[in-house]
C-alpha cells in the first residue's frame, strides 16, 4: 500500500486549510483524492475476523450466552412472526435499529435459531468499524505502521471479537460511532470543502443510525455538532454558514429522535415511554436502587473506578498505556487544533458512561464495584476504537520523535510520517505486546476478561431455561404454547427454534389475556415457573401465567407436567379432556 | 413587423420547411427562365467595407444554400452582379460556371457576373446580417403559424386551463360531503399514478440490457457474415473523411460568460473533419457580457459567434431555430457550452443515419425513417455534492436504461436537452423546435414520432455539468416538468387525432412518460403522506380507512420505491461506480425535490406557461470527478 500521506498534505491540516484549498489545483480536489486506500481490504479483514470469531463461538455454543443477544433476535423475528405482528413489536426497551438490521436475516429459522443472523450483522459492523477507524487514522495523517498498529489493537481484542459474533447491539453502535467520526474527519480535512449534504450523508446519517442504536451515541451528536461549529468558525465562513453545516450534521439525528418519540407516543401513548416505561433502563435502575446495589449513583470516585476497571479488563493494559501516550502527546503537540478535536470525539461515549453511572442512570458491576459481580461491562467497548486511534497517534508521535530528535519542530508540525523505521519497530512491539496480552487473557478468560466473564455468568443463569427450551423443541408436536415473558425465559425463542406465532406471550397482545383466561382453548403447551418468581429485577418479572395457573386445580387436572428443571415446568394438555 | 408581413415571409418556405430557393416579397414575379449563360469574370478580393452588400440581392438566396455552396449574390450595379464567393469556389471552373448561372437566374437584371473572393468568416457574417430579420421571425413563429396545433404558443386551451380549478373544486366539494370516501379515492388514485409511472420506467429499464445483448449479437453476426463474404468486417459507407457530410453544431448560451471559453477546447476535441464542421455559438443580443467574452476568444475557423436578434420568446429553442436557419450541415446537433461529447460522437451519429438510409433504400427495414439520434448524457462533476450524485443517478437511469429500453420497444423518446443529432431536412420539415415549449427537446422527440419518423439512441455519451445548487436545480426541474406538462397539453388538445397519428405506441409513450412523470411527482407527496395520514388519522382523529387501501398503498409505495431505487442503483453503478450508485437509496428524498418542482410547474403552466428559468452553469468551477471514467 502506498497510502502514506505526503508532508504537504499534513501541513495543510495544521490550521492552513483555507489557504491550501484556495491554491489547490482542481485535479487534487477530485473524487480520487478523497479516497482512502486500503478501506475495502480493511473492511474485509474486519468481516473475516468477526466471521472467524463467529465460527469459534458457534462451535463452542457461546454466541447465545448473553440473554440480550437472544432477546434482540427474538424481537426482530417477532415483527413478522407473531400473533400480533408489526413494528410495534420493536417495543421501547431498546432502540430499534439493531432489530431492523436483523429483521431480514431472522426470517430464516436456521439463522435465527443458531444466532448466525446476529453474527452476520455484527461481522459486517466490525468490518465497517475497522474501515471507518482506518479512514479516520488516514485522515489524521498517521503513517502506515501506526495505522496498522491501531488496527491490530482493535481487531485483536477478544472481547470485541466475541460480541462481534453475537446479536448484541455494541457492534452496531461501534460501526455508527466510527463512521460518524470518520465522516466528520473527512469533512474537516477534505482538500475541497464538502457540502452540507455530504456532511449529512457521510456523518449525519451514521450519527442518526447511532442515535437509533444505543443512547451512548446521543452525546456524540452533541459533541459532533460542537466540532462542526468550531471548525466552521475557524475557517472564517461566518455564523450563518457554520449554522448551516451544524444543522446539516444534526438534522438526521433530530429526525431520528423525533421519529422515536413519535413511535413511542403512537404505540404506547407516551412519547417518553422509552425513558419512563416499565421496561426502561430507569425502571431497572430503580429496582437496583431499592435493593441497595446502585452504589455508583452519586459517587464519582466509585463510578470512575468501576468504569476504569471495566476498561482495563476489556481493553487491556497494553492498549490503555499506549492510548495514554497518545492522549498526552496529542494534548501537548496538537493542542486544540482540528485533529485533536476530532480525536477527542471518540471519548464522548466514555464520558457519557461515567456521567450516567454517577447519576444512577445505569448500572455496571465488576470486581471494583460494590457489591462485585459481572454485569454490563461490555458497554465500555464503545471506547475501543477511540483508544486504538489514540494508541496509533501516540506511536506515530513517539516514532517521529525517536527518528527526528534533532528537528523536533517537524514533529510538532505534524510531520508524523518521517519516522518510518522507528514506526515499523514500534509496530512490531505492539504486535508482540498484543500477543502477550491475549495470552494472559486466555489463561483465565472468565476471570481476566469481564465481557467473557459476564457472558459466562449469563450462560449459567440460563442453563435450566435453555435445557427446557431444547426439550420442548425436541418434543414439540404442534399446538399453541402459553408462556409469559419473564426475564429468564423471554429471550429463549432462538433456542426453542419454533415459530413464534405459536406462542401466547405478552407480545401477542389481547390473545395473551384470552389464553391465560382460557388456556384449554388456546394452548397445548404451557411453559411456566412452577412457583412465582421472586427477586426479579423489575416489577415486570412476575410470571403472570404462574400467577394464574400454578395453583389452579383445573389446570393441573387438564395439563400434565411433562418436563421440569429447577422451578421451570413444561405442561402438556391431556388429550381427550379438551 | 406586422403579422401579415410575418406570414408573407413565412410563405417563402417551401412545403418541407426548406428555405433553399425562395420567392422574394419584393420581387414576386422574379422566376428563373432560361437565358443564355452569362459572362463570368473573376475579380479580386471583395472589400466588404468599400463595397457593402445589397440586402435585397443577398436575400435572393437562402443562407443555408449560400453557406453550403460557399457563395452568395452580393450586389447589382448596371447589370453586373457581384457574387461573393470563397476562394475554393472561385478556383474551381465548374463551380464557378454553376454559381454564375444560378446567380444570374436568382437576380433579375443580371447581365454579367463578377465573382470576388471573400473569407469564410466574412461570408458567414454577411449572410447572418442580411438574413437576420427574416430568420428572427421564422425562428419564433414558424411552427406556431404552420402547425398551430403542435405549438405551445397558445398555451393551454380553455378547458385545459379550467381543468385543475374544476378538479380542485370537485375535490373540495367531495371532501365536504364525504371526506373518508374522497380520501380513499385520492389516496388510491395517487398510488395508481405513482405505480403506473414506476412500472413503466422499470419495465423500460429492464429491457435495456436485453437490447444491448441483441445489438451486440447482431453486430457480431453481421461482422461474421461480412468476413465470410470477403468484405471488411465493419460496414463503412464512407471511403474517406472527404465523403463525410457537413455537420452543424449549435451551441446556445445565455449569460454564460464564465464558461463560454470552454467551447473551443470541448468541441475542438471532436474527431470530425473540421472543414466539414460548422459550429455556431448562439448568443442573445442583450447578453453583451457573453458576446464580449466570446468575441475575445481565439475561435478556430470552424467556429463562429452568431448573435440572435432580440425577440420573444427569448428561449433556447428560438436561438436554435435561428441557428437552424443558417445551418448548412446535413445533420445538426445541439451542445451546451460546457458539454464534452465523446470525440467520435458525430461519426457514430452519421453512421447511424447512413445505415438507416441504406436500409430504407434497399427495403431492409420496415421502421419509419430515422429523424434523430440521441446520445446519452453523463456528468463530469457527478460526485461534487449530494445533489450532483442524485442527478447523476437519475441521468444514468434515464439515458443508460430507460431511453434504450423505450427505443428498443419502439416507443417515442423524449429527447434530452443536448446531444440530439437531427437530420437537418427532417427537422426543418417538422418546423424546427417549438420556441414556446420550455422542454423543446422532449417535444421534438415526440413530434418526430407523431409525424412518422423514428427516434433512436446511439452508444455515445456527452459529459455535462450537473446543477449543484438546490435552488437552481428546482428552477431547472420546474422548467422541465412544465415542459412535460405543456407537451402533454399540446398533444392532448386533439386526443383522437394524436392516437391516429402516433398510434398505440405513441399513446403509451405519451401517457407513460410525458403525462405520468409530472403526475407522479405531483402525486408523490400525497402517497408519501399516506403513512402520516394513516397514523395521525387513525390514531388521533379516529379516521377509519379500509384495510385494503392501507395495505395496497403501503405495498405500492414500498415496492415502487424499492423497484426504482434498485434499477437506478444498477444503472448508476454500471455507468459510474458503486459510490455513485449507492446514493440511489436517497431517491425518495430526491423525489420530494421533484415534487416541489412539479407543483411549481403546475402553477406556472397556468399563470406563466412560457417562462424560461435559466439554469446557471459553471457553478462547480473546474471540479473534475473521475466517477464517470469507465
Amino acid at each position: 500500500m502506498t497510502d502514506v500521506v505526503e508532508p504537504a498534505d499534513v501541513d495543510t491540516r495544521v490550521g492552513t486549510t483555507s489557504a491550501a484549498e484556495a491554491s489547490a489545483p482542481a485535479a487534487a480536489t477530485g473524487s480520487r483524492a478523497r479516497r482512502v486506500p486500503g478501506t475495502v481490504p480493511v473492511f474485509l479483514l474486519g468481516v473475516a475476523c468477526a466471521a472467524a470469531a463467529s465460527a469459534y463461538t458457534l462451535h463452542a455454543g457461546t454466541n447465545l450466552d448473553y440473554g440480550d443477544a437472544m432477546a434482540h433476535l427474538t424481537i426482530a423475528r417477532r415483527i413478522t412472526d407473531n400473533q400480533n405482528p408489526g413494528l410495534a413489536q420493536l417495543g421501547s426497551v431498546w432502540l430499534p435499529l439493531p432489530h431492523l438490521l436483523l429483521l431480514p436475516l431472522v426470517q430464516s429459522m436456521w439463522l435465527f435459531s443458531t444466532g448466525l443472523a446476529g453474527s452476520v450483522v455484527s461481522a459486517l459492523c466490525l468490518g465497517a468499524t475497522s474501515a471507518a477507524t482506518w479512514r479516520l487514522m488516514h485522515r489524521l495523517g498517521l503513517p502506515l505502521p501506526a495505522m496498522l498498529a491501531g488496527l491490530v489493537l482493535l481487531l485483536a481484542n477478544p472481547a470485541l471479537l466475541y460480541v462481534s459474533s453475537t446479536a448484541l447491539t455494541e457492534p452496531v453502535l461501534l460501526a455508527c460511532l466510527t463512521m460518524t467520526i470518520a465522516g466528520l474527519a473527512g469533512w474537516a480535512f477534505s482538500p475541497r470543502q464538502l457540502s452540507g449534504g455530504e456532511l449529512a450523508v457521510f456523518a449525519g446519517i451514521p450519527a442518526a443510525a447511532g442515535v437509533l442504536t444505543r443512547y451512548e451515541a446521543w452525546p456524540l451528536v452533541l459533541a459532533g455538532a460542537f466540532l462542526v461549529a468550531v471548525v466552521s468558525l475557524r475557517r472564517g465562513r461566518g455564523v450563518r454558514q457554520s449554522a448551516v453545516w451544524t444543522l446539516s450534521f444534526v438534522v438526521p439525528s433530530i429526525v431520528a429522535v423525533l421519529w422515536w418519540v413519535a413511535y413511542n407516543q403512537i404505540v404506547f401513548g407516551d412519547a417518553l415511554e422509552f425513558l419512563q416505561g416499565e421496561y426502561s433502563a430507569s425502571a431497572f435502575a430503580d429496582v437496583f436502587e431499592r435493593e441497595g446495589e446502585l452504589t455508583t449513583a452519586g459517587n464519582l470516585g466509585l463510578s470512575s473506578k468501576v468504569l476504569g476497571w471495566a476498561m482495563l479488563e476489556t481493553s487491556g493494559i497494553v492498549l490503555l498505556v499506549l492510548a495514554a501516550v497518545g492522549l498526552v502527546t496529542t494534548s501537548l503537540l496538537w493542542r486544540l487544533d482540528d485533529r485533536n478535536l476530532v480525536t477527542w470525539l471518540g471519548g464522548s461515549t466514555t464520558a457519557f458512561l461515567l456521567f450516567s453511572l454517577t447519576t444512577g442512570q445505569h448500572i455496571m458491576v465488576n470486581d471494583a464495584a460494590m457489591p462485585p459481580g459481572a454485569y454490563n461491562n461490555r458497554y465500555v467497548l464503545s471506547a475501543l476504537p477511540w483508544l486504538s486511534v489514540l494508541a496509533a497517534i501516540g506511536l506515530a508521535h513517539v516514532g517521529a520523535a525517536l527518528t527526528r530528535r534533532r528537528t523536533s519542530t517537524a514533529v510538532a508540525a505534524g510531520q508524523l510520517d518521517r519516522g518510518r523505521p522507528a514506526h515499523v519497530v514500534l509496530l512490531g512491539g505492539v504486535v508482540v505486546a498484543t500477543v502477550l496480552q491475549n495470552l494472559y487473557w486466555l489463561g483465565d478468560p472468565y476471570e481476566r476478561m469481564t465481557v467473557i466473564q459476564e457472558a459466562h455468568v449469563q450462560h449459567l443463569a440460563y442453563v435450566d431455561t435453555k435445557d427446557a427450551a431444547r426439550w420442548l423443541r425436541e418434543h414439540y408436536d404442534g399446538g399453541g404454547i402459553l408462556m409469559d415473558q419473564t426475564p429468564d425465559k423471554s429471550s429463549v425463542a432462538p433456542v426453542l427454534g419454533l415459530p413464534i406465532d405459536e406462542f401466547y406471550t405478552r407480545a401477542s397482545g389481547a390473545v395473551f389475556e384470552e389464553a391465560i383466561a382460557d388456556p384449554y382453548g388456546h394452548a397445548r403447551w404451557v411453559f411456566m415457573h412452577r412457583s412465582q418468581v421472586e427477586g426479579s429485577a423489575t416489577d415486570t418479572g412476575l410470571d403472570r401465567v404462574t400467577a394464574r395457573l400454578a395453583l389452579d386445580p383445573q389446570f393441573h387436572a387438564r395439563y400434565r407436567l411433562v418436563y421440569a428443571v429447577e422451578d421451570i415446568g413444561i405442561y402438556r394438555i391431556v388429550e381427550g379432556l379438551r | 413587423m406586422t403579422t401579415t408581413e410575418t406570414e408573407e415571409h413565412l410563405r417563402l418556405v417551401d412545403g418541407r420547411g426548406s428555405v433553399l430557393l425562395v420567392e422574394s416579397p419584393l420581387a414576386p414575379d422574379a422566376r428563373p427562365v432560361s437565358p443564355p449563360p452569362p459572362r463570368i469574370d473573376v475579380g479580386g478580393p471583395l472589400d466588404l467595407a468599400a463595397d457593402p452588400s445589397d440586402p435585397v440581392v443577398v436575400r435572393r438566396m437562402s443562407p443555408r444554400v449560400a453557406s453550403r455552396t460557399g457563395w452568395t449574390p452580393w450586389s447589382l450595379h448596371d447589370g453586373v452582379l457581384t457574387v461573393a464567393a470563397l476562394a475554393s469556389v472561385a478556383a474551381e471552373p465548374a463551380s464557378l460556371t454553376a454559381a454564375g448561372a444560378v446567380a444570374r437566374d436568382l437576380v433579375p437584371g443580371t447581365e454579367e457576373v463578377l465573382v470576388r473572393t471573400v473569407e469564410p468568416a466574412a461570408l458567414a457574417a454577411a449572410l447572418e446580417t442580411a438574413h437576420s430579420d427574416r430568420l428572427a421571425v421564422e425562428s419564433a413563429q414558424q411552427l406556431a403559424l404552420r402547425h398551430p396545433q403542435a405549438s405551445a404558443a397558445t398555451g393551454l386551451t380553455t378547458w385545459q386551463r379550467a381543468m385543475p380549478i374544476v378538479a380542485i373544486g370537485v375535490l373540495v366539494g367531495f371532501l365536504l360531503v364525504t371526506p373518508i370516501s374522497t380520501l380513499v379515492i385520492v389516496l388510491a388514485l395517487a398510488n395508481v399514478v405513482f405505480l403506473t409511472n414506476v412500472v413503466f420506467k422499470a419495465a423500460a429499464a429492464l429491457v435495456a440490457p436485453v437490447r444491448r445483448y441483441r445489438h451486440a449479437a447482431r453486430t457480431l453476426k453481421e461482422m461474421r457474415l461480412r468476413t465470410e463474404a470477403g468484405l471488411p468486417a465493419v460496414w463503412d459507407p464512407f471511403d474517406s473523411d472527404d465523403d463525410l457530410p457537413p455537420y452543424t453544431v449549435l451551441v446556445p448560451a445565455y449569460q454564460e460568460a464564465n464558461v463560454v471559453h470552454k467551447v473551443i477546447a470541448n468541441l475542438s476535441a471532436l474527431d470530425y473533419p473540421h472543414d466539414k464542421l460548422d459550429v455556431m455559438l448562439l448568443l442573445e443580443a442583450d447578453d453583451e457580457e457573453t458576446i464580449e467574452a466570446a468575441r475575445g476568444l481565439p475561435m478556430p475557423d470552424f467556429m463562429r459567434v452568431v448573435v440572435v436578434p432580440p425577440g420573444t420568446p427569448q428561449t433556447k429553442p428560438r436561438a436554435c431555430n435561428y441557428g437552424l436557419g443558417l445551418a448548412s450541415g446535413q445533420y445538426v446537433v445541439i451542445f451546451d457550452a460546457e458539454d464534452r461529447p465523446d470525440p467520435d460522437q458525430l461519426r457514430k451519429a452519421v453512421m447511424e443515419f447512413a445505415r438507416d438510409d441504406f436500409e430504407q433504400r434497399h427495403g431492409l427495414t420496415d421502421k419509419p425513417p430515422l429523424a434523430v439520434v440521441q446520445a446519452s448524457l453523463h456528468y463530469f462533476n457527478a460526485d461534487y455534492n449530494v445533489l450532483t450524485r442524485m442527478f447523476a443517478v437519475e441521468y444514468a437511469h434515464w439515458f443508460e436504461a430507460m431511453l434504450p429500453g423505450l427505443s428498443s420497444i419502439g416507443l417515442p423518446l423524449p429527447l434530452g436537452g443536448t446531444s440530439n443529432h437531427f437530420d437537418t431536412g427532417i427537422l426543418r420539415a417538422m418546423g424546427g423546435w417549438d420556441p414556446y415549449n420550455v422542454t423543446e427537446d422532449a417535444d421534438a422527440g415526440l413530434r418526430a414520432s407523431t409525424e412518422g419518423y423514428r427516434v433512436s439512441v446511439i452508444d455515445s455519451s456527452t459529459g455535462e455539468e450537473a446543477c449543484a445548487i438546490t435552488k437552481s436545480w428546482i428552477k431547472q426541474r420546474t422548467r422541465w416538468i412544465k415542459g412535460y406538462l405543456m407537451t402533454a397539453a399540446v398533444n392532448t388538445r386533439r386526443p383522437v387525432h394524436f392516437l391516429q397519428t402516433a398510434g398505440p405506441g405513441g399513446l403509451v409513450g405519451l401517457l407513460g412518460l410525458i403525462v405520468a412523470t409530472p403526475l407522479a411527482f405531483l402525486a408523490y407527496p400525497l402517497a408519501l403522506g399516506l403513512t402520516l395520514t394513516t397514523w395521525i388519522g387513525v390514531r388521533f382523529i379516529g379516521v377509519q380507512l379500509p384495510s385494503w387501501v392501507l395495505s395496497t398503498s403501503v405495498t405500492t409505495f414500498i415496492a415502487g420505491n424499492a423497484l426504482m431505487i434498485a434499477s437506478a442503483a444498477a444503472a448508476a453503478t454500471w455507468r459510474y461506480n458503486w459510490r455513485i450508485g449507492i446514493f440511489a437509496v436517497f431517491s425518495p428524498v430526491y423525489w420530494l425535490l421533484h415534487s416541489i418542482a412539479a407543483w411549481r410547474a403546475l402553477y406556472q403552466v397556468v399563470v406563466d406557461p412560457h417562462r424560461w428559468e435559466k439554469t446557471p452553469h459553471g457553478l462547480t468551477h473546474d471540479y473534475e470527478s473521475e466517477a464517470h471514467v469507465r
